[in-house]
């Protein structure tokens, strides 16, 4: 990681010297863009508590207590093809206002743009043991005995179980036993232009990691013997495939 | 060159003024102490404004053993804080032992005091012992402040900075899991390992609080000891119900040492813990996600896996750290 930056430091200070430094043409502006993140189940901003207000595809009534996750390279291409990628992770908390929002890491070319991508989790160069060694991030380690590296997600909560009586979901994922289940997310974003200050807004939309193509009746996920996702690695593949529509643009 | 290259210039310059150097304060420099931790730990924060020196060290556990730091002088740090126990006592209720606090940022079970070190030991010197610096003002003390901070001036807040970083000593990474860990694969028995096996998986559930080399989050959770939690731990401090029965996670280096257990000594035993995850679990509304089966009374493990994940527990005793003779009273 610190050595690809200082090589592309490297090559890149000459170019820069070489073309005259920062008195390019005007089409060259470069903006400081931001990542707005926001939570939605069933289409309404969540709130972090015991109760079970939403309903998943299976008809589950749940509601969630917690959602931590990573998202990393993310990806901004213009309508011209120019393609500007923040390298590595940032870690997302709803419980932490300062974590909703990512300004980007690096400058982004004004224009017009055409998607927003991104990898949900932590692909495997950024997924392993020790990358991360503070909290909160160094919190979402997955045990070495998983395979080491860290969580993708954390995203738990209540739901009414069969018996009507309120049972804990643990939706974590994350790389299991050296299966990689990041996946790259790639949203349309025609209509929009890179502008200085601009604001993205990426919705996550809670109900979606159980349903599409898979329906997740939680009763089977998490019931006495079957206490969480962590080591099925079904279950990680079927998040992975959920997580296709899991997020979307918020209005600009 | 550094702050004290430049002192050394200014002191020469004034010698070469003709000023009298006599009563100018000696030159010092604290020699600094580096702290070596194992590749597995979180780096530590040192502030520049107290860096961890030798001499640094030798007063703040000077002070931890003076009974000379409270007004009265009846107690000191160490009264409560045994190093048998791993700086904790069985004889005061609900005492927190003091192991690896320089990595932490939420102190008391309740999470009353938030913020660094330093804050927490000038809290700890100025409102709960009510230190009376006066009573400090003793030859063998300002001799010892002088050395650690280049000046007899004795104030609370150095007598806590300095107590800081006899804290950030107070290191356990020597447990037999640490040697596991360290590529000792013979370092743990059979059921020692089954321990470990079922301690970060999704059947015993422990890792995700218990979390990172350090086994605690630094966070607070209702692991459901009680049915009414209405207004109790982290809720009677920010006063939201949604944090009524929450306390600390304590960290579990050295918990064989630390009875008994939990935040209002409830438990007597290790065995008495791990059955209370077992079968002893009680549904709050603020019971933490991260712990199983709520309304069947948690884990239900074997008879077996309660004797491998004590074992477990036990594996996380440090010999080196309980009786290593540089934190003892000196
Ligand atoms: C009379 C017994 C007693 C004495 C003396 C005492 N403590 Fe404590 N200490 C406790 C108890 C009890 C707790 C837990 C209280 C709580 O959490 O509500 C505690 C907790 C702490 C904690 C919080 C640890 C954590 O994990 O959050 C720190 C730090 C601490 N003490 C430092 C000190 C220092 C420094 C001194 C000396 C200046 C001292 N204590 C003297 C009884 C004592
Ligand atoms: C949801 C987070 C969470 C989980 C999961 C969890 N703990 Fe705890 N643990 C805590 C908290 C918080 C306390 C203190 C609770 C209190 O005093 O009210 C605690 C207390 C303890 C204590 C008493 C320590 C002391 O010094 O008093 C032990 C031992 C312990 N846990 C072991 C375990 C084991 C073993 C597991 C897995 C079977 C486990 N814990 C799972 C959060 C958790
Ligand atoms: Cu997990």
């Amino acid at each position: 990681m610190r050595r690809n930056q200082a090589i592309a430091i490297l090559v890149v200070l000459p170019l820069l010297l070489a073309t005259g430094g920062c008195g390019g043409d005007a089409g060259a502006t470069e903006a400081a863009v931001t990542i707005a993140f926001e939570h939605l189940a069933n289409d309404v901003p969540i709130v972090l508590g015991s109760e079970t207000p939403y309903t998943n595809a299976a008809g589950n009534e749940f509601g969630t207590t917690r959602l931590s996750y990573f998202v990393s390279a993310l990806t901004l291409t213009l309508t011209d093809g120019t393609e500007v990628t923040a390298s590595g992770a940032h870690y997302v908390d709803h419980e932490t206002d300062e974590t909703r929002t990512y300004v980007l890491p690096v400058g982004v070319a004004t224009g017009d743009l055409a998607q927003i991508s991104f990898v949900m989790g932590l692909g495997p160069d950024l997924n392993v043991t020790g990358a991360f060694t503070s909290p909160p991030e160094s919190l979402m380690e997955w045990p070495e005995m998983m395979g080491g590296g860290y969580h993708y997600m954390k995203f738990e909560g209540r739901y009414v179980d069969d018996a009507d009586e309120p049972f804990n979901f643990m939706t974590h994922s994350g790389g299991l036993n050296g299966t990689d289940y990041s996946f790259e997310v790639v949203l349309d974003a025609t209509g929009r232009e890179v502008t200085e200050g601009a604001t993205f807004i990426l919705e996550m939309n809670l109900e979606e990691w159980f349903a599409d193509p898979d329906t997740w009746d939680l009763n089977d996920y998490f019931n006495e013997t079957h206490r969480g996702i962590m080591g099925d690695a079904d279950a990680q593949a079927s998040l992975m495939a959920n997580g296709a529509t899991v997020f979307s643009l918020g209005a600009p | 060159m550094n702050i004290i290259g430049w002192l050394a210039l200014a002191a020469l310059a004034f010698g070469a003024g003709g000023c009298d150097v006599n009563d100018a304060p000696p030159l010092h420099s604290p020699e600094p102490l580096d702290v070596r931790l194992p590749r597995n730990f979180p780096p530590m924060f040192v502030p520049v404004d107290n860096p961890t020196t030798h001499e640094g060290v030798a007063l703040g556990r000077k002070l931890y053993y003076d009974r000379r730091l409270s007004p009265d002088g009846s107690r000191a740090c160490a009264d409560c804080h045994l190093q048998e126990h791993a700086f904790s006592t069985p004889l005061v209720p609900g005492v927190l032992p003091h192991i690896n606090l320089a990595w932490s940022w939420n102190f008391l079970w309740d999470g009353e005091f938030e913020g660094s070190l330093e804050e927490a030991m000038i809290m700890e010197v100025e409102e709960f012992f009510g230190t009376d610096v006066e009573r400090l003002r003793e030859p063998d003390l300002e001799e010892m402040f002088l050395a650690a901070f280049g000046s007899t001036e004795i104030t609370t807040k150095r007598a806590a900075y300095a107590i800081a970083q006899f804290q950030r000593t107070l290191v356990s990474r020597n447990s037999r899991f640490d040697d596991y860990v360290a590529d000792d694969e013979a370092a743990l028995s059979e059921s020692e390992y089954r321990g470990m096996e079922l301690f970060y998986s999704e059947r015993g559930e422990c890792f995700h609080c218990h979390a990172t080399s350090l086994f605690t989050d630094n966070r607070f959770h209702n692991i459901g000891l009680d049915a009414d939690v209405e207004g109790t731990g982290r809720g009677a401090v920010t006063g939201r119900a949604s944090d009524d029965g929450l306390y600390k996670t304590p960290t579990l280096r050295n918990v064989e040492m630390t009875a008994p257990y939990m935040h209002d000594d409830r438990f007597a035993t290790l065995e008495e813990v791990i059955d209370f995850y077992s079968e002893g679990v009680i549904y709050s509304d603020t019971i933490d996600s991260l712990i199983p089966n709520v309304t069947g009374g948690g884990l239900q493990l074997t008879a077996q896996e309660r004797l491998d994940i004590v074992a477990f527990l036990r594996a996380l005793t440090d010999p080196v750290f309980l009786s290593n003779p540089d934190l003892a009273q000196p």
